[in-house]
């Protein structure tokens, strides 16, 4: 009889979001009971997918478009920040969230939210400089200098990090996505593949190329070989390095 | 070519992504505050959020004034989701904000229930403004309160309300600081009416944005004579300021002590006082109404050379407290009210002390063994047997110990009198589950906390936990205190905490009036931990700090030391504010280490750590933490000691909610055998451990393990709890859910009916409580193949949910599940639907996904 109902049910019981039903939501079901130390797992908002609060925002709901917001904004500041200049970063970072609800699903299922969110956010960075420039726009090729973002604009802290993103800025602008995404954003050559909409082998390729890029680049900058390795090396262990002072 | 790339791991994880914004490389150079604005700016465009300024982690709502110092917003915290008022106080002086920053943050220390509460203090920009985030009072001020009325008020009333304000600023200069501007409009009362003093200390350190009014204002009498000229460089408010704060002289707490009066002349005669030395008050009926032994003590402290004022604002307070029932305090001080006889007993012993010749006399006949228990309490012989053992163990170390110090050349006096109190707490126990007044459970729990003997003979915890005054006098009195300090202890642990609240309290009391910094901090730490364990976060807090500070005023590192362990303890596992609790164990960790870094502290401390990384949920970080903890106990107490029931059973957790099953299972095992030994396995802590294990197991996927472990668990739970206890209805409801994984569903549906019986017992059957036991047996019922109990048990969840939670209630969504589903199975689409379309009406008003599976049967539904 159960066969012909048109849906299967889970064999577990739902969720009741009773504070007294603290289910874990990796595993199952039952709760750890507290001896002296234990406190009950955290449920709610915080343990939503990223899809998930966006298919609510789609559905109407701006309090879950607000938590995703807020969960993304870091990165896509550090995005768009070292690519145009400042008055545009927060029209564009509107425009890519905008951008997030309106798409289609095409990534659902085999990609994390953040490798959707940097596909849109490239689009819109696309389509804002076409939009100024009135012309086709190749982000293979161009960089952000060539689209008349200023070349030494940031005043960094460190020597370093101004000759870092002055380099970078140079570069085309796919190379430096590809490199900024990971080496800033910890994505993987699969989730490059997905944001370039190009196969993991390529996204490789690019990014071999990126780096011996970046590296001309920036003995066009400076003569000082230690400078150049130290921006170099710079730009792999700098996560290591915040990770560290962190801790 | 691409091999090198493919090699190496993503360096960067997505939490140093979303790292602290200015350390990044690509963010260089935006500003924090644009960052926020531009943030602030999309929310509010976007998300319809009326997000304004921050002012740190504090929405800036509206303006509610604007005064001397600065500005004040009402201002939204969204850490603890509540309302705050945040003060902004800008300093012209040349250091900037830096000392003014300096000297808020001293001024957030103070904490006292008669004091506003400063939850934080920080800098905004670099231009030396600085914010103060208090709490948010909507009653008015003291002056509303004495002012506003269509009648004044009856002295009696004021005098009450004046003692509570003036506690307030007896705790303030007992840490130090002088307010230099009190006054009735700096006095804040709250929605419960209890008065909390504001402000402390800021006159000094702000300067006035407009020139100081000196003129008398409104329909106020003439302001004191003694204020000089208008130019005068003062700053606080004329009327209320002391002669030498209007002269420029350096000020104490005394001036606070003229400014009070003056308020306090006010509130009673609805006048300010003037006349210089004679101090005429109005000739009224209400005037005349008030006793002439508060008249003296308010022309006392409105003297006008400080010297001939009270000593201190105590003085003040105690000559205007009504009499009748200082005397009521003094007693119950003595007696401890409304303690139960447990309490009563303890302070007879402790009543006892007496100066003796060879201080080790006394300690060694508390040494005797006792008896065995009577049977007649009741508790099983296990049980008494664990007790017997625990206290054997106690005496054979204090004996030791005592042997230790009394064999010494010189005897020891503070390490004797620091045994004999532990032997004392022993007694008092021993009387109290002896008479029946605490389980033998208990009894054997309240031993294994007491001081450990060992300590009293560590000369870092004497030093820094009991120094006792020079004065042969105080000295007497304080260790009284300290005797009934640590009879406190025993009765709180014995789980009257009531009581032991009412006597630390007491204690407090008589700790602040001797002044006793010590004794004061060791009370404080008793209420701090009475209000953690009770769940009363905020009262724990504000206890902790004033502890904290009294511990300091004391030199008493260990109490420090101690006090910072458990404040983080609280705030970070309780509260789960693990950004405050880490700072919180910064300090405690200060402490420990300026200790030299005792053994039991260590422990103590990476215990907390650990335990506060597993609730801010870094699990790798506390493995790490806790497996130190443990080694360091074993290493210090030996394989076998209870006190590795607690780091292991965190450890455990956090091995669990890592996936690492084995491990967690070793551990909580281990913690397992631990408690049998120690406490038996009628202790609830052992069926919570089985509970553990049997949620381990089912996480584990492993439902036949999780059934042993949760019938073991629920059969133990009901014998010591008895069948109608709401924790054997969870347990219930757990092992039916993991029989009914394993298919034994009639047996399932058995226990699941017997859970549900047993919580409506314990909550009654219409308690919204009942909720989660109707669905889980809903539930259970509908994988038995049973749809038509199935339905009916839903169908009550529901009646009951859609009653006590309302009609679109988040619960309801397992139950109208359960109906959609037999619906269906009936042939009966139209009302199925119906219950879908509900469900999914549900879920978006709740922000919550719909159940993909919902989605799935509204398309075949809708589209046949």
């Amino acid at each position: 009889m159960r066969r012909e109902v048109p849906f299967v049910w889970g064999l577990s019981p739902r969720e009741t979001h009773d504070a007294k039903s603290a289910f874990n939501p990796r595993h199952g079901r039952l709760r750890y009971a507290g001896v002296r130390f234990l406190v009950s797992i955290p449920t709610g908002e915080q343990l939503r997918t990223d899809f998930e609060l966006l298919d609510s925002w789609r559905a109407g709901d701006n309090e879950a478009g607000n938590a995703l917001f807020k969960r993304h904004f870091d990165s896509l500041v550090r995005f768009f920040y070292t690519k145009v200049n400042e008055p545009d970063v927060e029209d564009l970072i509107q425009r890519t969230l905008l951008g997030c609800v309106e798409s289609s699903d095409r990534f659902r299922g085999d990609s994390s939210f953040r490798t959707y969110l940097f596909a849109v956010a490239r689009n819109q960075l696309r389509m804002f400089w076409r939009g100024q420039q009135r012309s086709f726009i190749d982000l293979e090729t161009q960089s952000a200098v060539d689209m008349g973002t200023s070349p030494s604009r940031v005043v960094a802290r460190g020597e370093d990090h101004t000759l870092m993103l002055a380099a970078l800025r140079r570069l085309s602008v796919d190379a430096q996505i590809a490199l900024e995404l990971h080496y800033w954003q910890g994505l993987d050559a699969a989730e490059l593949a997905q944001v370039f909409d190009i196969s993991p082998t390529t996204a490789r390729t690019r990014m071999h190329r990126a780096r011996v890029k970046l590296k001309a680049i920036l003995q066009t900058l400076t003569d000082d070989a230690t400078v150049q390795e130290q921006v170099l090396g710079g730009l792999e262990t700098w996560a290591r390095d915040i990770h560290r002072k962190l801790e | 070519m691409g091999t090198e790339f493919d090699a190496r791991e993503p360096p960067a994880s997505s939490a140093a992504g979303r790292g602290p914004l200015g350390a990044h490389p690509a963010t260089d150079g935006l500003g924090k505050l644009e960052y926020q604005r531009m943030q602030a700016a999309i929310e509010r465009r976007m998300f319809g959020r009326s997000v304004k300024t921050n002012v740190g982690r504090f929405s800036l709502l509206e303006p509610i004034g604007r005064g001397g110092m600065g500005r004040v917003f009402s201002a939204y915290d969204p850490k603890l989701d509540r309302k705050v008022a945040v003060k902004v106080l800008r300093s012209d002086r040349g250091a900037g904000g830096t000392r003014l920053l300096r000297e808020a943050r001293a001024l957030a220390k103070l904490s006292h229930p008669n004091v506003v509460t400063v939850y934080e203090v920080g800098e905004i920009g670099e231009q030396g403004e600085v914010f103060i985030a208090m709490e948010f009072l909507a009653g008015g001020t003291l002056r509303d309160w004495f002012d506003g009325g269509a009648s004044p008020r009856p002295w009696q009333d004021v005098i009450s309300m004046f003692v509570d304000v003036g506690r307030g600023l007896v705790a303030a200069h007992h840490a130090r600081l002088v307010h230099r501007d009190f006054k009735p409009d700096n006095v804040l009362i709250g929605s419960d009416g209890r008065p909390r003093v504001a402000d402390f200390g800021l006159a000094r350190l702000t300067t006035p944005a407009a020139p100081v009014q000196l003129k008398p204002t409104g329909g106020s009498s003439a302001k004191p004579q003694s204020i000089a000229g208008p130019f005068s460089h003062f700053s606080g408010t004329p009327d209320y300021v002391s002669p030498e704060q209007a002269r420029g002289d350096s000020v104490d707490a005394r001036s606070d002590q003229y400014s009070f009066c003056v308020s306090l002349f006010e509130a009673l005669f609805g006048v300010r006082p003037s006349g210089g030395d004679t101090l005429g008050v109005p000739d009224s009926a209400r005037a005349r109404a008030v006793p002439v032994a508060v008249i003296q003590a308010v022309r006392r402290g409105l003297s006008v050379d400080p010297n001939d004022r009270f000593g201190g604002l105590e003085g003040l307070l105690a000559a205007i407290a009504p009499r009748p029932a200082a005397v009521e305090r003094s007693k119950a001080l003595l007696v401890g009210a409304g303690v139960v006889a447990a309490a009563v007993a303890l302070t007879a012993i402790v009543a006892s002390r007496e100066p003796v010749a060879d201080p080790c006399a006394i300690p060694r006949q508390r040494l005797a063994d006792s008896a065995d228990l009577p049977e007649s309490l009741g508790a099983g012989p296990d049980e008494r047997a664990h007790y017997q053992q625990a206290t054997r163990t106690f005496r054979a170390s204090a004996r030791a110990e005592l042997d230790e110090a009394c064999s010494a050349e010189t005897v020891e006096p503070v390490s004797v009198d620091c045994l004999s109190r532990s032997l004392l707490q022993l007694a008092a126990v021993d009387d109290a589950v002896r008479q029946g007044r605490a389980a033998v459970r208990r009894g054997t729990e309240t031993i294994k906390r007491l001081t450990d003997p060992a300590l009293c003979t560590e000369p870092e915890y004497l030093g820094a936990v009991s120094s006792l005054p020079s004065d042969p006098q105080r000295r007497e009195a304080v260790a009284k205190l300290y005797d009934r300090l640590s009879s406190t202890q025993v009765v709180a642990d014995l789980g009257f905490e009531a009581d032991a609240s009412a006597q630390a309290r007491q204690l407090l009391q008589a700790g602040t009036e001797l002044p006793d910094d010590g004794v004061r901090a060791a009370a404080l730490l008793q209420l701090g931990k009475i209000a953690a364990g009770a769940g009363r976060g905020d009262d724990a807090v504000i206890h902790f700090r004033e502890a904290v500070l009294a511990a300091d005023a004391a030199g008493h590192d260990w109490q420090r030391a101690e006090t910072l362990l458990e404040f983080a303890r609280s705030v970070g596992v309780q509260q789960r504010r693990s950004d405050e609790a880490t700072e919180l164990l910064a300090r405690a960790r200060a402490a420990v280490t300026r200790l030299g870094d005792p053994a039991r502290l260590t422990i103590e401390l990476a215990i907390v750590d650990g335990s506060i990384a597993f609730s801010a949920r870094r699990l790798d970080d506390a493995v790490e933490k806790l497996r130190t903890a443990l080694a360091d106990s074993e290493a210090l107490w030996g394989p076998d000691h209870f006190e590795l029931v607690a780091p292991l059973n965190v450890l455990a957790a956090s091995y669990g909610m890592l996936g690492d099953f084995d491990a967690a299972f070793v551990a909580f095992e281990r913690a397992r055998v631990l408690v049998e030994h120690h406490y038996g396995r009628r202790h609830p802590i052992y069926a919570q451990l089985l509970s553990n294990l049997g949620a381990t197991a089912s996480n584990a996927n492993d439902p036949s393990r999780a059934k042993v472990y949760l019938e073991e668990s629920l059969a133990l739970t009901r014998e010591v709890r008895g069948p109608d206890h709401a924790v054997v209805a969870v347990a219930g409801h757990n092992l039916a859910d993991v029989l009914s994984e394993l298919g034994a569903h009639s047996e399932a549906e058995a226990v699941a009916a017997d859970a549900t019986a047993a919580a409506e017992r314990a909550h009654g059957a219409n308690n919204p409580q009942m909720l989660w036991s109707l669905v889980t047996f809903a539930t259970v019922q509908q994988r038995a193949g049973h749809s038509g109990p199935a339905t009916l048990t839903a169908q009550r969840a529901l009646g009951l949910g859609e009653r006590e939670r309302g009609e679109d209630a988040l619960q309801l969504i397992s139950v109208l599940l359960i109906q959609a589903e037999n619906l269906g199975s009936e042939g009966r689409t139209d009302d199925q639907r119906a219950v879908l379309t509900r469900i999914v009406e549900i879920s978006k008003r709740h922000d919550t996904p719909v159940d993909p599976e919902v989605r799935a049967a509204l398309d075949t539904v809708l589209s046949p």
